[in-house]
């Protein structure tokens, strides 16, 4: 089988991959294991509500449509990250997402974290994305 | 060739009330783009509606979101057919909807963001007589061979209600 992004690309990239978002069952767990404060969890609860999502820490991620748990992810890797020049690479995410969504989380991460470069992954390999 | 009632439709698993206003009448050789904002219970009403009503009459051919997990069942299945067993994503989904040919139904649930080129020229699908696609991609040409187009949209009003509405695209 071929290589799956994070084997191909994780050396240079953040890669934020559709098909393996979590590790833990729960919001709460999955910043524990990230080693995140808790003061996160409410920063994420704060920026998911702008996208429509209710988020509840103790609540089980799977139990999340698909891209409302893209959303989560990518906003607690927001959360967790300082701003610092970094390279994210969101594979299968923003087709995912809707239009005004998507449009949303590129803000979030642009007023963010300015000084992280995103991409995505096109035919060739990881193509940045323009800013909006 | 498939119909739904205009009714209340609850889906106990994931909580959500559906209304369908008006009935559904999808005639052979339908599309129907499955539309809705994230988190508006698309998937949900496609396993707790659609997919029981559906396969009550035809066989159909249901490639879900996870579609990691269904890998395994996909590489499996063909080498039991003793078919080849493509190493590529898109190539692999397309030998496991070729080697479907008792199907009269397909769903595809984002699966149309791993293809970068025309779905239909990988998949034929116009041999199926009916295709439920899910998609923000929003792209209506792979779809085109299809003789008759819909878009069924979601709007979540209410924590729990979602009400459905049907436009006829072609």
């Amino acid at each position: 089988m071929s290589q799956t992004p994070i084997a191909s690309y994780g050396q240079e990239f953040l890669v934020i991959d559709m098909h393996n978002l979590f590790v833990s069952t729960t919001l709460a767990d999955e910043i524990l294991v990230l080693g995140g404060l808790n003061f996160i969890e409410e920063e994420i609860v704060t920026i998911c509500a702008k996208f429509g999502i209710n988020v509840s820490a103790s609540r089980t991620l799977t139990s999340y449509s698909g891209g409302e748990q893209a959303i989560i992810c990518c906003v607690m890797i927001m959360c967790l990250l300082s701003d610092q020049n970094l390279s994210i690479l969101l594979v299968h995410i923003l087709e995912t997402l809707s239009e005004h969504n998507r449009q949303q989380l590129l803000a979030e991460f642009r007023i963010t974290r300015p000084l992280v470069n995103l991409f995505t992954l096109g035919p060739g390999g990881p193509q940045p994305i323009a800013h909006v | 060739m498939f119909e739904l009632p205009a009714a209340k439709y609850p889906a106990p698993r994931s909580g959500l009330n559906y209304e369908l206003p008006v009935a559904i009448q999808l005639p052979h050789s339908s599309c129907v783009f499955l539309q809705g904002d994230n988190g508006a219970g698309k998937t949900s009403f496609l396993e707790e509606v659609l997919v029981p009503k559906i396969h009550k009459a035809y066989d159909l051919l249901y490639l879900a979101q996870d579609i990691e997990i269904q890998q395994t069942t996909m590489i499996a299945t063909l080498a039991l057919l003793n078919q080849p067993v493509p190493d590529f994503l898109p190539d692999l989904i397309t030998a496991w909807i070729k080697a479907a040919t008792r199907c009269q139904v397909l769903i595809l649930d984002e699966i149309d963001k791993y293809f970068k080129k025309d779905l239909d020229q990988a998949m034929t699908l116009s041999r199926f007589s009916l295709v439920l696609t899910v998609s923000h991609i929003n792209l209506q040409a792979p779809y085109r061979s299809m003789q008759h187009g819909y878009a069924l949209r979601f709007q979540r009003n209410h924590v729990r209600t979602v009400t459905l509405s049907l436009e006829h695209l072609w």
